[in-house]
């Protein structure tokens, strides 16, 4: 027995109806489906970075910029992970604001 | 023939070496020109005295390096919190690799992040709040 039908008749049981028949059922080991939030993952952690290296001008455009295209894919594409592309895209936003000040201050001093 | 689709874990995983393979050439370069100081000083702490958000994470890293793991929370938590997530990241998938599945590995999970953000922000608030409020000049 597969685990879908399983499921089917463990819901059955727990509803104490047997002759309907029961619609598609959640199956709760189901793997997690996450396939696309690779993109979220990499724009949060490129946002974290470009907070923390925002004195490093050059490397932290490097971390920005990516951080704010990944976090953008994800919202645009509609992919799994919107929490943490919002997040990114705020933190990448913030190190590359702090990375922009930073190399105003170096210019006029 | 139909191609295995590689979980977010051991997508995970496999970022991880690669950042270990490009970080350790760094740290090389890095430790070095930390003890000679020859890197810029923060613009924001020079010349207005703020404590910008990644400020005393050089002093964290070179503490985390000479094991000094208590000086390196108080430098910059995040750079503890980081090293330690990564190695229970990268040490269990390891092991959930070499034993074939039969033991797991620590999964991702998103609060890992946004607690890294918490702590860039709370370490950046504590830091100047503690200055600018009560005189005390922590790093």
């Amino acid at each position: 027995m597969d685990n879908n039908s399983y499921w089917n008749q463990k819901q059955q049981e727990q509803n104490g109806n047997f002759s309907q028949q029961a619609g598609p059922v959640q199956n709760p080991y189901q793997p997690r489906q996450n396939g696309e939030s690779g993109f979220a993952i990499a724009g949060m952690v490129c946002g974290i970075l470009s907070i923390l290296c925002c004195s490093w001008m050059i490397f932290d455009f490097l971390l920005a910029i990516p951080g704010i295209i990944f976090s953008i894919v994800v919202l645009v594409k509609n992919y799994a992970g919107k929490g943490m592309a919002v997040a990114g895209l705020i933190c990448s936003t913030v190190g590359l604001f702090l990375s922009l000040v930073f190399l105003a201050i170096l210019v006029m001093v | 023939m139909k191609r295995k689709k590689v979980t977010l874990e051991q997508g995970l995983y496999l970022a991880g070496l690669i950042a270990f393979c490009l970080g350790m050439p760094f740290l090389f370069w890095y430790i070095p020109q930390v003890d000679a100081g020859v890197l810029p000083p923060c613009m924001l702490n020079r010349y207005f005295g703020i404590y910008c958000p990644g400020c005393g994470g050089s002093r964290a890293v070179m503490a985390l390096i000479q094991g000094k793991f208590l000086d390196s929370l108080y430098y910059h938590p995040l750079v503890l919190y980081g090293a330690v997530l990564y190695l229970a990241f990268m040490l269990s998938q390891t092991v959930a690799l070499l034993s074939r599945g039969r033991l797991k590995g620590l999964r991702f999970h998103q609060w890992f992040l946004f607690g890294a953000v918490f702590l860039i922000v709370l370490n950046c608030l504590i830091k100047n709040i503690l200055k600018f409020c009560f005189g005390i000049d922590v790093l």
